[in-house]
């Protein structure tokens, strides 16, 4: 049980000072700060709880380690970064302004050693000198060996922000595609009235609002909507919203993205707000939206004004003092000065003294009698300075005075413990920009505003600039029923609230410096995260980078996890300054998604660990585990490698007794991976004829031929054998790596190819349990399995034959007589369902012949001492004629890939051609990847002459052998070459001999 | 990025594959290096980039497994055609679909 | 002679059932794929179908049932189609004899017209039912499965997660849903529903 009881220590919170209209205060809730024990209430945020106790310093800067405070009160926050949770759920870099209070929530500072009151590394503040724009390029050049060992290890402790956890992430993620006809993002009055006009007009709604809960600035701000408070509507539009059953509501859920076709990226923060996700629930999810249009009504984010140690912790953007004091019921000081440039700042003053605190002073850049802002002074009862500035803040972990120079230039020092800042409003407009449009800069608003929007979207609200409420409500409602009405759902506005007007008069102020390269004394921060000043920026022109791009990249403004929200337009601002352009001229940098960091584990969802991808699993795999198999990875399907048995002591023995028993009695494989494709049409053989380099008209049907194709630039792609069931019937088979490929390819040929044809092709790769039966014995153990009508002599079934039978008394299976071992071998195929009752029959019928099982390893030896290609010799680089196999191109016939396999060069006896290679002492290994080169020659890339693709230990030859690529082979038989392996730092000889190591003349396949 | 099918409907980029241009031509049976070299180098390895719109080869492999020919603009993705690649051929050839 | 040869079912997992929500196999007796020939071979198709099946083969992504709910046949693409032949359609013999009447009747029928080829064990068809069905589905498949976009009946070649599957929605009452699977990814599919349905990613 959590409670007072057990949180003897937890304070009480002496600023709580109202009722904030989104805090429960009749519940409380415990957590601690760097150890300490504090408490708050449900809809509390961790920055909120920690202001109510009177805590501003949150954190240490990521440069200069600077004190610093809590900025914001939304997820623009650059300052308040902390790690949340213990273990395996520790999370770094998480904004205090968002993390939503739970009880027994363990929150820490960042970035301090050894504690965040005295930080060790707060004197990189006096080295600012070499810390300043660019240092990562100026300071760290040289000598090289020292990046490695000292400087990095130096930077890694000094800068970077929180740590991750150490521990695997125990939470699970999901993901979801979700379709609607209006995405409304954003729940201030624009969303909101967007979502209940489409709403009503029976459109499937989503609105998505990144904050846990809706209303935007409705919440924020001390107003009344229709004379009551404005939280009262937002809570009935929520009503009426919940009554129709084609909207959705997603709170804690940000649009972090805007993708092509109407698609939107969207997290959820399901559970980030509980201890631990509830049981099946998942702690994040990520959401793809696709929406047909889109109502952006993202509000605006306030800006920072720039002025000298504006960083000190208790310097707070005014909007976001508001939002302490309305939502929270927390007054984030007791002596405020007010610093603003437009009226919407002043409404601070007010707010902060109906709680209650004294206002030291309003200072408001603008001249007197320009704005309300000496009504608003007298209404509070503070000083008021027109024309006036801020130059400079004391205090190093709070705020104790601010030094106001006024119009005359007069300074006056005056006691406070909260500045409140607002340099004016940047519309919110990350998703308008994601494909790339460049914002429109408005003078009057001093803001950019979006300019050309991606199809289907439409801007609302301070999003758009219009910061009057009633306007917003009004324009929110009109593009809602547009939207809607574009999707072919009419219906009449919704009544909307009267709101009460609000006036901005806004000047523009950006700094208060007297010019930004002047700016000497105490650091003026415009980048709060990334530690950027007013100095940085007049550095980074002074040296020439006075493009945006440039100038971000080169003071890291702008990056990092709140990506310059705060802190853009300020530096577009001073750039312009100091290259004497305009705002709109220095323009602003590209935004890209995500708008908010998105965790990894987000983006996986469940796809992690084993399950990262899918598995295809052959009809006989739950038999071979129940063997004891071993299983290897052949793209996603697993495979049997290997059966071991009792008593071997490695895999080589194994591998080598499931190659004997191939040779010397029978073994079988599960080949049903191998693609599969069947080919049926009055044009089939035709089709054949161009897709592979050889002759398929005249195969007989019942009969099977190796088929290999080619690319169109003539190089070799795939092989197989392929056979004929029927007169317009064929089945292919290709290399378990190309199966897809290999479909896509023939339907290519066919539909853009030659559309004319007449032909079909259907996969029947997982259909039929395709097993290979192989060795000396075989013939005997089909002859159990095969029904007895059909005849299995040679002389009735030979080499390469094909045919439908039926098997274990009348079960439907085809037969084919092929081989790829070099023994006489047969592939018995039966429907998938029947693969692994089969295995078993085999394993039952031929234990008499002493049949045993063999994998993926054995079935490689068996091929290479057979010299037959696989994927390592059609590796995309090699050409039949390469292979050995160039007398096989059709000259009668067009094909693909015929035209450029002429190519001399591809024909060139010099290149590199299929060959043997054993090594003269059979002890020594060969390895594929090898090189070969003339005995005696330099390892050199000129003397190179090939390499080796494949390469075993063959028990059969009782020597490791290999198949491989040497330049001219065909004619080097007899020779001996020196294997180059680098990577084992061995050179072993070798002598090149046949590709065919057993039976070259093929008797034991025909017999 | 979105394609909408003509037979499946809108999907998702995660059910295409993309081949390239379209507009290149398989020169004719009857060529050969000898005759007309140049036309099998451009169709099998020179391609335009254009950056606008272009005419592209599509495949909907884990849908219908049609080839589809995609009218797209290279710089924005925005899509303004798409036909069954079988259809195209089929006009090209003078034949009916 | 040897005993016959037994089946297998493509996943060793039981029916699960978790929040309301069922995954079940719904074993094949028998499925083919049809595909129509060119030139007169579709019209032709589409008759003998219609003599044979008493339905409409759909010319869109859609399925059909024949009335005496034997045998449903689903677009799988241009000119293209798969028959399916449930087990428990095909009276009490189920899957060792139902299944043999389904290829018959469509060699003798339209044979002609098109390639057949039996699909009744490349494809596995897993089911999954109870409310929330759609919502389960959508964090797999990444089509629009909104009532107002796909109704009982509608069909869909798509991906659940990275594994194609056809998608086919059965009824709104209860939410039902079929997905056809290439056998040897049964089991990954299956374990993938298994985690969207309950959260636990083991």
């Amino acid at each position: 049980m959590s409670g007072a009881a057990s949180h003897p220590k937890a304070g009480a919170q002496p600023m709580r000072v109202a009722n904030g209209n989104a805090v429960d205060t009749s519940r409380t809730l415990h957590f601690t700060f760097d150890g300490r024990r504090l408490s708050g209430h449900p809809g509390d945020t961790l920055a909120s709880a920690l202001l109510a106790h009177g805590i501003h310093l949150a954190g240490r800067s990521f440069k200069y380690h600077r004190p610093r405070g809590i900025l914001s009160a939304g997820p623009e926050e650059p300052n308040a970064l902390v790690e949340l949770r213990d273990g395996a759920r520790r999370e770094p870099n998480t904004r205090a302004t968002v993390a939503e209070l739970f009880d027994g929530l363990v929150a820490r500072s960042q970035n301090r050693w050894p504690s965040l009151a005295f930080d060790a590394l707060g004197m990189n503040g006096l080295l600012s000198s070499v810390l300043g724009a660019g240092f990562y390029y100026k300071t760290f050049m040289w000598p090289a060996s020292f990046w490695e060992k000292v400087y990095e290890p130096a930077i890694r402790r000094a800068a970077g922000l929180g740590r991750a956890a150490d521990e695997a992430d125990p939470d699970h993620y999901e993901k979801a595609t979700t379709f609607c006809d209006v995405l409304v993002v954003g729940s201030g009055p624009a969303g909101l009235a967007a979502a209940l006009a489409a709403g009503r007009a029976g459109a499937r709604v989503i609105l998505c609002e990144e904050d846990s809960l809706p209303g935007g600035r409705l919440r924020a701000e001390h107003m009344t909507l229709d004379g009551a408070p404005a939280a009262d509507w937002v809570a009935k539009a929520c009503q009426a919203l919940a009554a129709m059953p084609e909207v959705t509501v997603m709170t804690r859920a940000c649009v972090f993205g805007t993708y092509d076709g109407g698609t939107y990226g969207v997290l959820e923060r399901v559970a980030d707000h509980k201890p631990v996700p509830a049981e099946g629930e998942a702690r994040q999810r990520l959401w793809r939206i696709v929406a047909r249009r889109c109502v952006v009504a993202t509000g605006a984010i306030e800006r920072p004004v720039v002025f000298p140690n504006n960083d000190r912790p208790g310097v707070m953007l005014a909007g976001a003092v508001r939002t302490y004091v309305n939502r929270f019921g927390v007054a984030p000081g007791r002596r405020a000065v007010v610093y603003t440039c437009n009226d919407d700042g002043l409404r601070t003053a007010r707010d902060l003294a109906r709680v209650g605190v004294k206002v030291a002073a309003i200072v408001d850049s603008r001249p007197e009698g320009t704005g309300a802002g000496a009504q608003v002074a007298r209404d509070c009862g503070a000083p008021f300075f027109a024309g006036a500035s801020l130059a400079d803040v004391y205090g190093s972990k709070g705020v104790k005075s601010v030094l106001v120079r006024d119009h005359a230039g007069q300074a006056h020092n005056i006691a406070c413990d909260l500045v409140a800042m607002s340099g004016g409003w940047s519309p919110n407009i990350a998703l308008t920009t994601h494909q790339g449009a460049r914002p429109d800069y408005r003078e009057d608003i001093c803001a950019f505003v979006p300019s050309a929007l991606p199809p289907g979207m439409v801007v609302v609200g301070a999003a758009a600039g219009v910061f009057d409420t009633a306007e917003a409500l009004g324009q929110g409602a009109q593009a809602g029923q547009a939207a809607a009405a574009l999707c072919g759902f009419e219906t009449a506005l919704p009544d909307l609230p009267r709101a009460e007007p609000a006036s901005y008069g806004i000047q523009a102020l950006f700094h208060a410096l007297k010019g930004v390269a002047a700016a000497k004394k105490g650091k003026a921060f415009v980048d709060f995260q990334n530690d950027v000043t007013a100095r940085d920026i007049g550095l980074a022109a002074h040296e020439g980078f006075v493009s945006v791009e440039h100038l971000k990249r080169y003071t890291t403004l702008g990056m990092a996890t709140d990506q310059g929200k705060t802190s853009n337009v300020n530096a577009l601002a001073l750039l312009a300054e100091v290259s004497e352009r305009s705002i709109a001229q220095t323009g602003t940098t590209l935004i890209r998604p995500p708008t908010q960091p998105v965790a990894i584990g987000a983006l996986a969802g469940a796809h992690r660990g084993p399950h990262f991808k899918p598995e295809r699993l052959p009809p006989t795999h739950q038999w071979a585990m129940a063997q004891g198999a071993v299983f290897t990875a052949n793209g996603l399907w697993q495979r049997a490698q290997w059966y071991p048995r009792a008593g071997e002591q490695t895999w080589q023995e194994t591998v080598n007794r499931e190659v004997r028993t191939v040779r010397e009695a029978v073994g079988f494989c599960d080949v049903t991976t191998l693609g599969k494709i069947d080919i049926q049409g009055p044009d089939a053989a035709e089709f054949l004829e161009r897709v592979y380099v050889n002759a398929w008209k005249k195969l007989p049907v019942g009969r099977a031929r190796y088929g290999l194709m080619l690319r169109e630039d003539g190089f070799a792609y795939d092989d197989g054998t392929t056979a004929r069931l029927g007169e317009n019937h064929y089945v292919m088979t290709t290399t378990t790596a190309n199966a897809g490929g290999v479909m896509a390819h023939l339907e290519f040929c066919h539909q853009w190819l030659w559309p004319e044809m007449d032909v079909q092709f259907i996969s029947v790769t997982d259909e039929w349990a395709q097993i290979a039966v192989a060795g000396p014995k075989s013939r005997d153990v089909l002859r159990q399995i095969v029904d007895p009508e059909y005849d299995l002599s040679n002389e009735a079934f030979g080499y390469m034959a094909a045919r439908s039978v039926t098997v274990c008394g009348g079960q439907e299976a085809r037969l084919f007589r092929l081989s790829f071992s070099g023994e006489l071998a047969y592939e018995l195929a039966v429907p998938a369902r029947y693969g692994a009752a089969l295995a078993e029959r085999l394993m039952q019928m031929g234990a008499p012949y002493g049949i045993a099982p063999y994998g993926t390893e054995a079935l490689g030896v068996l091929r290479i001492e057979k010299g037959h290609p696989a994927g390592p010799e059609l590796n995309g680089q090699t050409t039949a004629h390469d292979l050995g196999m160039g007398r096989m191109l059709s000259t009668r016939k067009d094909f693909i890939g015929r035209v450029m396999a002429q190519r001399p060069a591809l024909t060139d006896p010099a290149r590199p051609t299929l060959v043997g290679l054993q090594p003269l002492c059979a002890t020594d290994t060969l390895a594929a990847g090898a090189h070969l080169l003339p005995q005696g020659a330099l390892a050199t890339a000129a003397a190179d002459q090939g390499w080796i693709s494949s390469a075993a230990w063959s028990p059969t030859v009782g020597s490791w052998i290999a198949l491989g690529f040497l330049a001219n082979g065909a004619t080097r038989l007899g020779e001996v070459v020196a294997v180059h392996n680098p990577l084992a730092g061995t050179v072993v000889n070798a002598r090149v001999v046949s590709p065919v190591f057993v039976d070259p003349e093929g008797e034991r396949l025909h017999g | 990025m979105r394609l909408t099918c003509p037979f499946c409907g809108s999907r998702g980029l995660e059910e295409f594959t993309y081949r390239g241009d379209a507009l290149v031509r398989r020169p004719a049976a009857d060529t050969s290096l000898q005759t007309d070299a140049q036309a099998w180098t451009d169709y099998v390895y020179l391609r335009d980039n254009p950056a606008g719109l272009h005419s592209e080869l599509w495949y909907h492999g884990v849908g219908c497994r049609s080839w589809l020919v995609v009218t797209r603009d290279t710089r924005t993705h925005r899509v303004d055609d798409v036909r069954a690649a079988s259809a195209v051929a089929a006009e090209r050839s003078g034949g009916a679909a | 002679m040897a005993d016959k040869l037994h089946a297998t079912a493509p996943i060793g997992a039981e029916a699960i059932s978790a929040n309301g929500l069922r995954l079940a196999l719904a074993p094949l007796a028998e499925a083919a794929s049809l595909g129509a020939f060119a030139g007169s071979g579709r019209a032709e198709l589409l008759a003998c179908v219609r003599a044979e099946f008493g339905v409409d083969l759909p010319q869109t992504p859609k399925a059909v049932t024949t009335a005496d709910g034997l045998v449903t046949f689903l677009w799988c693409g241009p000119s293209q189609w798969l028959a399916l032949a449930p087990a428990e359609a095909s009276g009490p013999s189920g899957a060792s004899s139902g299944g043999q009447g389904l290829m018959a009747r469509l060699r003798a029928s339209c044979g002609a017209v098109c390639a057949l080829s039996a699909q009744g064990d490349s494809r596995t068809a897993l089911r999954l039912s109870g409310p929330g069905t759609r919502a389960v589905l959508s964090r797999l498949v990444p089509v629009d499965l909104h009532p107002r976009a796909f109704r009982a009946g509608d069909v869909a070649l798509t991906l659940a997660g990275h594994i194609p599957v056809i998608v086919r929605h059965l009824d709104d009452q209860p939410e039902a849903c079929e997905l056809l699977v290439f056998r040897s990814f049964a089991a990954s599919l299956f374990h993938d529903l298994h985690v969207a349905m309950t959260g636990h990613t083991s």
